[in-house]
């Protein structure tokens, strides 16, 4: 959908896009001169200089981590297809399946890391892992929608002919979802960058993320600038990349992601409640079991990999419990505060620029660039210095959570604003009616299945950003309590926060995807059809 | 009804020298030859053809909603545009393009938002009344047959009192025996208001039955191969088709469809 | 023909290659035992006497094939070392007695830095020098460490109150932004940073007044001092072996680490001036008198005492000197 996006745009506008672009490079040269002598942003020449005088260094850092991001992005999607033929191929499974791909995707990688690195030794384990771990549910999703995405009289042809699921499979649902499966490796390019550089922060010996830590705490701005760049524009180069093959393989424009959720552990209706409280006492009592067993598998060490008793002493029975209690939601209340401002205001700018653009066009020239660079750049090289730059109150993090999630906002608006069914803008124009009444009347309506599908997928997102950025920047909030948990050894506290981080990003996601089904009843009645 | 609202005196529609020529990939494509009409002011005007001549197109040229290659057209000596500016027309669609989020009410309520017109609750529900969907203002468009979606659609077109009704289709997916209700009645309401109507149809004799004039098109590009004036005394009811002065123009309608056919495929056999 | 020629050329190849990769490391003379040592941070001349050690094959003459795992932001350090991956680890008497507390059976078997690097850093216009300088500061820092700073007002009657704690994570930039007047942070990091950068600062060494905390403890579990005792001798033997040689030569340790490392970024520079600044941290007379990591019941005595002020409770027995007592031969 990003795809087609783009191409619609760079085919109407070019020139513009290249005056765009041009504009965001000279508006960060002279940003960078303003502020020159303050350590903080490098200019555009800067950089050049600085990758022109370490082409070896900076390549094999790149050659490392760009091969620790595709193993992950190969496994992390390869793994979103074998989720999403198991549900196409066994349905009673997909609640299930979806609440535990959910929740994965939901684990906090401050924690996750080095669990990991514990798991997996000296090497590229945990890189690839968090690579992996980054790419599959953003990926399982769509593709699972697209699989979908077919009329039911193919199927009816399918099985009049007297065929199974199978053929339907190969025979429909595949081609169906192409264009959905390349929406989603879209996004998941990037994406496994970032995983793989945070992945290197578990103690890797090479790759942009260690010298991401070297730059920053040498006070290098030129370095921190030139990775956040390289890793940007491999990240675009990725994301284009993938979309171009996307399109020499598929025909039409990929449709957008319509599809409401199956909430985790909700019910569609009242008549379902009961069995919706059965579905998720199902899940819990699974999860536990999963995390048991699988530290029991690889016999992980109870001094580091606490189990669900370990963590309910810790919060429940422990004679210290409250005091626990008390110290990780305040931390969870810091990083609320923090991620929901951010999350709403990432939301809101998403819709507006897309709406913005919609209203008039030329804007698209110079947003376009600045969304995809926003988007790219690894918020772990950047988001100390922005922090700098905005301050260290709440605003540099609920803007670093704001940019993390605006840009997959902005394209699903975008597209969903040109989804008005029919020939209902013909109707518009034959009383021509005005660009904002179109928008307000007939666009924004049509836009809201696309919105929501992207305020779903936001919320582990906003969460991952508003704790990466209290880790490496601010130092408060919950994402600072676990790296701190984990640096005094207090792997109690690390898990309890493990624990309901997930949980929390579980049950917001939830709540969003409760209110886009009551809002889609009304607004795309036809999706539940 | 009419009386109460005054609504514009219906115009006249002049095309001068107006085509259409779409350029693709697969090169250019004529899709409405250079044509001369006029619609008299009030008359009701059936469009018949083949499949894909470009009728659809013509009604699209006269609405404004798709620029002309060569020639304008002007209703009642504005441009098309200046008439879309006061409501002056309304178009109907083939699809009938309802917003699926609001209920036919909503739809038709839409419409003279649209046009900029005060909201007129009583009206809205005449018009849904007349239409026949009486007990179905209340649902949204996903709950509705075809053909009722397709009547909510036209009551749309007409709570704006437009002087120049323009038709693409209305009943195309409606089931014959309401397509039959539906060409009786419908055609009253725009009578008595004393509209220009211009309607695109396949059927020879819903063309007959609703119109005063019938243009037959050859097949692409749209050309006019025959001009029939429909001289059967108003209002018209079912029984009328049995009559010969109906079957003998419907006959005429027919045959020179059958000879555009003809003359498009000539140069195919020749070859 | 040709082909088995190439063939035999390649293979005469690989053998030169692994001939000259044996004249830079004495051959092993028996199967090497495989162990690990968890680092505590990236490769760095931080851990200098390490690379020496395993360069001049002073491990491979203990029998021990050492792998130097590094650490990171993100990265554990006590984990590999409970779990057994690691059969030491290093890390810092604060952080062991907190492992401790959560049921590590840690032993403290040599100390690096006989004093504790943290520093508060300042610039000359506006300096810290000692902690009655601090009143009225603003003060950048992991609000992780206020227990550090509290400790250091407490041991020198300074108000805490009085002092301005800006939460800040580990970079100099908002000193130099002028968003706090000093920093908290490592001797041998911020301050080096700020230097090669033109910046000059003023530094004051906490270990100076009165914060006594072993830094650097190489850290192992009962279980490996009961039975893997020789590994253990022989690995701290190798360090001491190759930090001593690092006191002979800074320079040289430091592009030995550049050179090692090639991928990782370091700067010869601030390397130098790094391994230069970490000498009077990790050499005293103590050292000298009785070797490389050495401690007393007095040092370990001070070290309970500033632990209590940060809230650890510790016993003189989390210090456990037998290894290095076999390696110096005392």
């Amino acid at each position: 959908m990003i795809d087609a996006t783009l191409a619609r745009l760079t085919a109407s506008g070019r020139l513009g896009s290249v005056n765009g672009i041009l504009l965001v490079f000279a508006g960060w040269e002279l940003s960078a001169r303003a502020l020159s002598g303050a350590f903080l942003l490098a200019s555009p020449t800067e950089v050049l200089a600085y990758l022109a005088q370490n082409p070896g260094l900076m390549g094999r850092a790149l050659a490392a981590t760009l091969a620790e991001a595709a193993a992950g992005f190969v496994i992390g999607n390869l793994a979103a297809m074998a989720l999403a033929l198991i549900v196409i191929l066994t349905p009673r499974l997909e609640r299930t399946i979806a609440a535990l791909a959910l929740l994965v995707f939901c684990l906090p990688l401050v924690a996750t890391g080095p669990i990991l690195r514990v798991l997996f030794g000296p090497g590229v384990g945990p890189q690839v892992t968090l690579a992996a771990l980054a790419v599959y549910y953003t990926t399982f999703v769509p593709l699972l929608v697209g699989l979908r995405a077919a009329p039911a009289t193919w199927f009816d042809v399918i099985r009049s002919y007297g065929r199974g699921r199978w053929t339907e499979l190969v025979q429909v649902r595949a081609a169906a979802a192409l264009p959905y499966l390349v929406a989603g490796l879209q996004i998941a390019a990037p994406a496994a960058i970032l995983g793989a550089m945070v992945g290197e922060f578990t103690g890797a010996e090479r790759g942009l993320g260690v010298l991401t830590i070297r730059a920053m705490r040498g006070l290098d701005v030129p370095g921190t600038w030139s990775l956040a760049t390289l890793a940007a524009g491999v990240s675009v180069a990725a994301y284009a990349g993938v979309g171009w093959i996307g399109r020499q393989l598929s025909s039409g424009p990929p449709p957008v992601i319509l599809a409401a959720p199956v909430s985790p552990g909700g019910a569609v209706g009242p008549r379902r409640v009961a069995g919706g409280f059965a579905h998720l006492a199902l899940i819990a009592v699974l999860v536990l079991a999963l995390w048991t067993g699988l530290m029991d598998l690889f016999g992980l060490n109870p001094f580091f990999a606490k189990r669900p008793d370990d963590v309910w002493r810790f919060l429940v029975t422990a004679p210290q419990a409250a005091e626990h209690r008390a110290t990780l939601f305040w931390a969870l209340a810091e990083t609320m505060a923090v991620t929901l401002p951010g999350y709403f205001a990432g939301l809101a700018l998403g819709a507006l620029i897309a709406a913005a653009i919609v209203l008039v066009p030329p804007i698209a020239a110079v947003a376009m660039p600045v969304a995809v660079a926003l988007r790219s750049v690894p918020i772990v090289t950047t988001a100390p210095l922005i922090i700098l730059l905005l301050g260290r109150g709440a605003l540099g993090t609920i803007t670093l959570v704001a940019v993390m999630i605006f840009f997959p906002t902005f394209v699903a608006c975008l597209h969903g604003l040109r989804q008005a069914p029919g020939q209902v803008i013909d109707v518009f124009d034959s009383y021509a009616s005005s660009r904002l009444q179109r928008l307000m009347l007939a666009q924004v309506p049509a836009m809201l299945p696309a919105f929501f599908a992207a305020a779903r997928m936001a919320v582990p997102a906003a969460i991952l950003a508003a704790t990466v950025v209290e880790w490496l920047a601010t130092g408060i909030g919950v994402g600072s309590l676990m790296a701190l948990s984990a640096s005094l050894s207090d792997y109690g506290m690390l898990w309890s926060a493990v624990a309901v981080v997930s949980l929390t990003a579980c049950t917001l996601y939830a709540g969003v995807a409760r209110l886009e089904r009551a809002v889609l009843a009304v607004y795309a009645s036809e999706q539940f059809a | 009804m009419a009386a109460e609202r005054h609504p514009a005196a219906p115009p006249e529609v002049t095309c001068r020298g107006l085509s259409r020529t779409f350029y693709g990939r697969g090169g250019a494509v004529e899709a409405v030859r250079p044509l001369d009409l006029t619609f008299a002011a009030g008359e009701t005007t059936a469009l018949v053809g083949p499949s894909g001549c470009g009728k659809s197109t013509l009604l699209r040229l006269i609405a404004g909603l798709e620029a002309p290659t060569t020639g304008r057209v002007e209703i009642g000596g504005e441009t098309p545009l200046a008439v879309r500016r006061r409501a002056g027309l309304a178009v109907g669609f083939q699809d009938p393009s309802l917003l699926p989020w609001r209920t036919v009410r909503g739809n038709v309520a839409l419409a003279l938002r649209l046009a900029r017109q005060p909201a007129d609750e009583e009206a809205v529900a005449r018009l849904i009344g007349l239409v026949g969907l009486d007990g179905f203002a209340g649902s949204r468009p996903a709950a509705l047959s075809g053909g009722m979606r397709q009547r909510a659609a036209i009551a749309r077109c007409l709570v704006t009192r437009p002087g120049l009704l323009l038709l693409d289709e209305p009943f195309g997916a409606v089931d014959e025996l309401t397509r039959q209700r539906l060409a009786q009645d419908l055609p009253r309401l725009w009578e008595a208001r004393g509209t220009t109507t211009l309607f695109v149809t396949h059927s020879v004799t819903e063309a007959v039955m609703i119109a005063d004039r019938v243009l037959v098109f050859s097949p692409r590009p749209a050309d006019v191969v025959e001009d029939v004036t429909v001289d059967l005394p108003r209002p018209r009811r079912a029984d009328i088709a049995l009559s010969d002065a109906f079957r003998a123009l419907t006959e005429r309608v027919s045959a020179a469809l059958s000879a555009g056919f003809a003359a498009a495929e000539r140069p195919l056999a020749a070859e | 023909m040709t082909k088995i020629g190439l063939t035999r050329r390649h293979l005469l190849a690989l053998g030169g290659a692994g001939a000259a990769a044996g004249l830079m490391r004495p051959a092993p003379l028996f199967a090497q035992t495989p162990v690990t040592l968890q680092l505590s941070w990236l490769h760095s001349v931080q851990f200098a006497g390490s690379y020496i050690a395993q360069e001049q094959g002073l491990w491979a003459d203990e029998g021990l094939e050492v792998a130097l795992t590094p650490g990171g932001p993100n990265a554990p350090v006590e984990p590999p070392v409970v779990a057994g991956q690691a059969l030491v680890g290093i890390s810092a008497a604060d952080y062991t007695a907190a492992a401790v507390e959560n049921g590590a059976p840690f032993k403290i078997i040599l100390v690096a830095m006989q004093k504790n690097p943290f520093t508060i850093a300042s610039l000359p216009g506006n300096p810290v020098r000692e902690p009655a300088d601090l009143v009225g500061k603003r003060i950048g820092m992991a609000l992780a460490n206020t227990p550090v700073l509290q400790a250091l007002c407490t041991l020198n009657g300074v108000p805490i109150e009085e002092i301005e704690i800006v939460p800040t994570q580990y970079s100099a930039a908002p000193l130099l932004a002028g968003e706090v007047d000093c920093l908290l942070c490592w001797l041998t990091d911020l301050p080096v940073a700020m230097a090669i950068q033109g910046v000059d600062s003023v530094t004051m060494l906490m270990a100076d007044y009165g914060y006594a905390v072993h830094s650097q403890t190489y850290i192992a579990t009962e279980d490996s001092l009961a039975n893997r005792r020789n590994e253990l001798v022989g690995l701290i033997r190798g360090e001491v072996e190759g930090w001593n040689a690092y006191r002979q030569d800074t320079d040289a340790a430091a592009a030995l680490t550049v050179a090692k490392f090639p991928d990782a970024g370091l700067d010869i520079e601030t390397q130098r001036l790094q391994a230069e600044l970490q000498v009077p941290l990790m050499f005293s007379d103590l050292t000298e008198q009785h070797g490389f990591g050495w401690w007393t019941d007095e040092t370990v005595e001070a070290n309970v005492e500033t632990l209590a002020l940060l809230g650890r409770q510790v016993t003189p027995d989390l210090w456990d000197r037998s290894i290095l007592e076999e390696v110096h031969g005392s």
